[in-house]
């Protein structure tokens, strides 16, 4: 389920996954249920790169969660959606130290 | 970067541990403390470390604006991961208001030309969030060539960067259009996605750039008809639907390029039908899809029956199970209920289904759908439905729902009963939170409907035994009381089941909305006129109405205590008068809040001119023509003899008169003639605004057992006066006291000449036929001086 709140100009659209919310404000120009598909988008993406995806997930792993968003997302419009293209660069950058990640995650997949 | 350093994880583990908001900001107090020194100290090795912790620190609400110029240095080094943090931290930390972030431009500029991909990713990235004017101007041609180079992952990136641009320097648009048409020829979803956002942005800002892309209309169809027919592709389908993400853009540059355009909207016509009736809409992607198609089929000039397509596909959301569509087709449907009503009637049933959501934003929109879906062949269905919601609905809609459904009753009532059921019922129901004129536009509609009073009136007795604390309902119900009282004590009334009401039963409801606390000043003022009233219409002696009005001649309410005082002379000195004041209210003028009682009183001065007949006069204004007739104003001949004015000053110095010029003082009558019964008197009238003028009514009585017939008077005047006689009220007196004759003479006498008055009188009485000729003496001599 998700929820929009109407504030004068722009609205909120949030999305409830177990501990996790995840809130975006659009302007009028949006409809709701594009962005619910964004949403769902996005969270399948964090669910593919951390598999299982949790709140603490993202506290400890901001800085990938940013390239994440930044990869699909450019000053409020959408780039890219395909699950691969978005983590590609990602997983380019780390690749040298997987050694560390891998540490943190035991269920980390190979690429 | 957070995974290889352990500190980091040890500061959110640490932030994470604290029990307290001071203890939270005690460990991140000390944790700056040390970020600052190592900024001081300029360690290269970990101030990626270093500004990392800042940024999760600022995140959680706590200044780092210390960290900005760490974030240049940070760009400005050669390593990567430096690079990103210092990036991110631009992004997060930066922004117009700070002069720092015109440093970063040579540093953009450096990465943008080097051609590393991530590097100019991230570099475009920052720019498109935080690129302020001078920054665009100056990175403009970079990004134009960036436009142009083969490898997507940064071209996608430079189509949106140009966008920002384009929002932040209009001038650029030059610049960025050429490419655009070029660029839709690409078959990567990502850059046709920047694409398509480029050419919107640059038709929203500019008319011209709007007719130069409505020629790639067909191309922009071509893409979505492949879109949408393509069978399962493992790159862009999500949930079934191809890549719904581009579809959605691409319907709503197609809304953009369409809207008041024929030809355009031509050429979309079949495509929107297609997509429409082809996608899968068992998911929400479909859904969105669909929505989106919706829209653009309500916003360009599309063909009928594409359009109501469209409001069946809202029609359909409303069934969905998920209340998130519902609240979606409610609020668009709300917004083509004006163009295409019909077609949104059809749905009416569902609409009103929803009525009963539990959540409140989905009740209030139905409820303003519904309200707006009313009209005069489904207005009782409707009417019952709104009712029944009125009553169970949340206290902050019932305002709404209240005045909604009295504005919708007044636009379609069908009967005049009906309009005043329903408006009772609204009242009965939700009386607090009617508006305030409701009460005056009920009173009219009662007062127009003669043929209800005696239905109305016992309607509302009844309701107002019930219940006295609805304010509205109790002046409304008080006012009825009082005007037809008589009616609601005859006992049939072939509408509602008799009832008996005793005079005793009505004083005491009245009495009890006196005394009651939950009453308003204005409904006690309401029920002690509504009281005055009944010492009229009711059969009994008064005796009670009397004490009642008397008690309150103390009352500390200013505005009570009036009323009460002059009711009380009424009673006392004026009784004669009483039955005449007292008399039903004639129909009141709608023109808003004037037709209340109380406006109505401070018209009354200039109601004293009108040449009205006194009984329909309205009693405020009697009651003013009487204190100034005590003055001694004119206006006395056109009152029936029984008015005649008896000066007494004592209601003069109680009461506030408007400030008038002491009028002349009145002429006494005059009776002129008298035979068997049959009398003739003159009564006199100088104008004081016309001096020379002098206006005598003659009125023929008749007190005899025969009837006088054919009765014709005329009057002569000496030379020097000129004399108008005005057409007689009839020809006939009834015998014993019957309607009697009067007749108007218009006497100019400019020089003040001595009045001398002929008459010759001739009729029928007693089957006799009289002659009488005589001249007036005794004329008074305040009538011609």
């Amino acid at each position: 389920m998700f929820t929009c709140i109407m504030n004068c100009d722009f609205k909120l659209i949030y999305q409830q996954y177990a501990a996790l919310f995840i809130v975006v404000g659009v302007d009028d120009t949006e409809t709701e249920m594009a962005i619910y598909e964004f949403i769902h988008n996005f969270v399948e993406v964090l669910d593919e790169y951390f598999s299982r995806v949790s709140e603490l997930d993202k506290m400890f792993n901001l800085d990938k969660v940013h390239i994440i968003l930044d990869e699909i997302v450019l000053n409020g419009c959408i780039v890219e959606t395909n699950r691969e293209r978005i983590l590609a660069p990602l997983l380019i950058l780390y690749v040298g130290r997987s050694l560390e990640v891998r540490s943190l995650r035991p269920a980390w997949p190979t690429w | 970067m957070v995974a290889p350093s352990l500190k980091l994880q040890d500061l959110i583990e640490e932030i994470r541990g604290a029990k307290t908001q001071a203890q939270e900001r005690e460990v991140i107090q000390k944790e700056c403390a040390h970020i600052r020194a190592s900024f001081r100290d300029g360690d290269p090795v970990h101030r990626h470390r270093q500004l990392a912790k800042l940024l999760y620190v600022h995140m959680l609400g706590y200044p780092a604006h210390f960290g900005q110029m760490e974030c240049l240095k940070l760009i400005a080094s050669s390593r990567f991961t430096d690079k990103r943090v210092g990036y991110l931290g631009a992004m997060l930390l930066l922004d117009e208001r700070h002069d720092a972030h015109l440093l970063i431009t040579n540093s953009i500029k450096n990465d943008l030309s080097q051609g590393i991909q991530p590097v100019q990713g991230l570099a475009l990235c920052t720019l498109s969030t935080m690129g302020s004017a001078e920054m665009c101007r100056d990175l403009a041609p970079e990004v134009e060539k960036l436009l142009l180079q083969p490898s997507p992952y940064v071209r996608k990136k430079a189509i949106l960067t140009a966008v920002h641009m384009i929002r932040k320097v209009p001038e650029l648009s030059s610049v960025f259009l050429p490419p655009c048409v070029h660029l839709l020829h690409e078959r990567h979803h990502g850059i046709l996605l920047g694409t398509i956002t480029l050419i919107t942005e640059l038709c929203e800002r500019s008319p011209a750039a709007l007719r130069h892309f409505r020629k790639v209309v067909p191309q922009l169809v071509q893409i979505l008809r492949t879109l949408v027919t393509t069978g399962y592709s493992t790159e862009h389908s999500i949930s079934g639907v191809s890549d719904p993400f581009l579809q959605v853009q691409i319907l709503r540059l197609l809304r953009i390029l369409g809207r008041n355009h024929e030809e355009s909207s031509e050429t979309m016509n079949d495509l929107l039908a297609q997509v429409a009736t082809n996608t899968d809409t068992s998911r929400n992607a479909g859904n969105a899809v669909l929505f989106e198609t919706v829209l653009t089929i309500m916003d360009i000039r599309s063909a009928a029956g594409l359009r109501v397509l469209a409001v069946n596909i809202l029609g359909r959301f409303l069934l969905n199970s998920d209340r998130n569509i519902r609240y979606v087709a409610l609020t668009s449907l709300l917004r083509l209920v004006q163009s295409d009503h019909s077609a949104v009637q059809r749905h009416r049933p569902t609409v009103v289904d929803c009525l009963q959501e539990t959540d409140a934003s989905l009740s209030r929109r139905a409820l303003e759908l519904s309200l707006a879906l009313v009209n005069s062949s489904n207005v009782r269905a409707m009417m019952q439905e709104l009712q029944a919601f009125l009553e169970s609905c949340p206290p902050d809609l019932r305002a709404d729902c209240a005045s909604g459904i009295l504005l919708a009753a007044e636009r379609f009532a069908p009967t005049k009963r009906w309009h005043i059921d329903t408006i009772l019922h609204v009242l009965t129901t939700a009386g607090t939170h009617v508006r305030d004129d409701a009460v005056a536009n009920l009173i009219q509609l009662i007062g127009g409907a003669q043929e209800l009073h005696a239905y109305s009136v016992r309607r509302l007795y009844n309701a107002l035994a019930e219940d006295i604390s609805q304010q509205p309902l109790v002046q409304v119900a008080a006012w009825c009381i009082g005007e037809y009282g008589d009616l609601l004590l005859e006992g049939n009334c072939e509408e509602i089941e008799p009832l008996q009401v005793d005079e005793e039963e009505v004083l005491a409801l009245l009495e009890k909305v006196l005394q009651s606390h939950m009453s308003l000043p204005a409904t006690r003022g309401y029920a002690l006129t509504a009281l005055m009233k009944l010492s009229t219409r009711l059969q009994g002696d008064n005796n009670r109405i009397r004490q009642v009005v008397s008690i309150y001649r103390s009352c500390l309410d200013v505005e009570l205590q009036q009323r009460a005082v002059e009711y009380d002379t009424l009673f006392r000195k004026y009784d004669h008068m009483r039955a005449a004041i007292l008399e039903k209210m004639p129909l009141v003028e709608r023109d808003g809040p004037q037709a209340d009682e109380e406006a109505k009183e401070s018209k009354a001065a200039a109601q004293l001119s009108e040449a009205a007949p006194a009984p329909t006069e309205p009693q405020a204004s009697q009651l003013l023509d009487l204190l100034d007739l005590l003055d001694g104003a004119s206006g006395d001949a056109q009152h029936p003899p029984p008015l005649d004015p008896s000066p007494g000053g004592a209601l003069v110095y109680l009461l506030d008169l408007p400030c008038a010029p002491p009028p002349p003082a009145p002429i006494p009558d005059l009776k002129v003639f008298e035979r068997e019964g049959v009398q003739l008197n003159l009564s006199f009238i100088r104008p004081p605004e016309n001096p020379a003028l002098l206006l005598i009514t003659a009125t023929a009585t008749n007190s005899s057992e025969g009837d006088v017939t054919d009765f014709i008077c005329q009057a002569a005047v000496p030379k020097s006066l000129q004399l108008q006689l005005q057409a007689p009220s009839g020809n006939t007196v009834p015998a014993r006291g019957g309607l009697p004759i009067t007749q108007l003479f218009r006497i100019l006498n400019p020089n003040k000449a001595p009045l001398r008055l002929k008459l010759r009188l001739t009729y029928n009485h007693f089957h006799q036929s009289v002659q009488e000729i005589f001249e007036v003496n005794n004329l008074p001599v305040e009538s011609w001086q």
